[in-house]
């Protein structure tokens, strides 16, 4: 056997074994390629200066995050049971039926990149206009290819742990 | 001939073979084919009774519609001069700037299906910051649609209007 294919066969046994070693459930999202798709909402879990924690948006909460693979991202998260505006117009909505949706929902969108288990989200708009022209990072605590959890400093204060699943 | 004209002309043929076929493929693409992926916002004017056309967006204002593969649709448009709160958390927005923010946001997801004959994208509503869309059905008539723009009307929007929309192709 030449060295070249053995070297050739050492690297492809390396990288079975490496395919081998590590659990394809447990890999960190590295690069932004392991997060194109669609995930829905699994929880929102603000944790309060003080320990306590909170289910941000309630039960039966709804949201998505859409990361493109051309770069975009989109997400909503929004609580159940979320006012009809009465006047059917959302310009012209009351001062009770704005102030639940702004505080019940939260939308933002722009562009993201993934580096050492960081995911930068930089928000072109946002519900919440703070976020809006910043770059938003989100630290990723877990990720399984169809599950992933990131941190938030959330806009209601303290810390979020926000979980999604990926769509089939 | 000479071995150079022959390996000129069988170039030629392959080249010839492989693109016939692509750019057939092309031009017969469904529309559903043409609109997946991610476009940014243009454009959109609110058309009035008395046909005044009107852009409620302000200047600089961006949005994306993202369409995937699967049949799942988000959008999202916003004003750029949206109220930064003066307090630092979300729950404690006045009247106004929680106004502000709906009047000049629209974000919602769902799924979506197109109709080739007549040219139309459907999306129904699972989640909005305007609530009254969740379940409502959208119909939005194609104008026209290239590789990297898209137009369309939308007969009924959330302020109740007519609405030309335009997208580019994101990059």
């Amino acid at each position: 056997m030449k060295r070249r294919d053995t070297l050739a066969t050492t690297a492809v046994t390396l990288l079975a074994l490496a395919g081998v070693v590590l659990p394809a459930g447990t890999a960190a999202a590295q690069t932004a390629r392991d997060l194109v798709g669609t995930w829905m909402n699994v929880s929102n879990i603000n944790i309060r200066a003080d320990g306590s924690r909170v289910d941000t948006f309630g039960s039966n909460s709804k949201g998505m995050i859409v990361f493109g693979n051309d770069g975009r991202y989109s997400t909503i998260t929004l609580s159940a049971n979320l006012p009809k505006f009465a006047s059917g117009n959302r310009n012209t909505g009351t001062a009770e039926e704005n102030k639940a949706i702004v505080q019940g929902s939260i939308a933002h969108f722009g562009t993201y990149s993934v580096a050492d288990k960081v995911i930068t989200l930089k928000v072109e708009g946002s519900t919440w206009p703070a976020w809006t022209g910043t770059d938003q990072k989100r630290p990723i605590i877990s990720f399984t290819g169809d599950d992933i959890k990131w941190g938030v400093a959330a806009s209601i204060g303290g810390t979020t742990e926000v979980g999604w699943k990926r769509v089939k | 001939m000479n071995r150079r004209s022959i390996l000129g002309i069988s170039a030629v043929t392959a080249l010839g073979l492989t693109v016939l076929p692509g750019s057939a493929v092309a031009q017969q693409k469904s529309i559903k084919e043409q609109i997946v992926g991610t476009w940014t916002f243009v454009s959109a004017l609110d058309v009035h009774p008395d046909g005044r056309k009107v852009d409620r967006w302000g200047p600089n204002p961006k949005g994306t519609f993202m369409f995937d593969g699967n049949g799942r649709f988000a959008q999202f448009i916003t004003r750029s001069d949206l109220p930064k709160f003066a307090a630092k958390t979300v729950d404690q927005g006045t009247a106004a700037e929680n106004k502000a923010v709906l009047a000049g946001f629209v974000g919602s997801f769902g799924t979506y299906t197109v109709t080739e004959a007549d040219k139309t994208i459907i999306t129904r509503v699972e989640g909005s910051v305007f609530p009254n869309l969740v379940g409502v059905e959208q119909k939005r008539s194609i104008v026209s649609l290239t590789a990297d723009e898209l137009k369309y009307t939308n007969p009924a929007t959330s302020t109740g209007f007519t609405a030309e929309a335009t997208w580019r192709r994101a990059k």
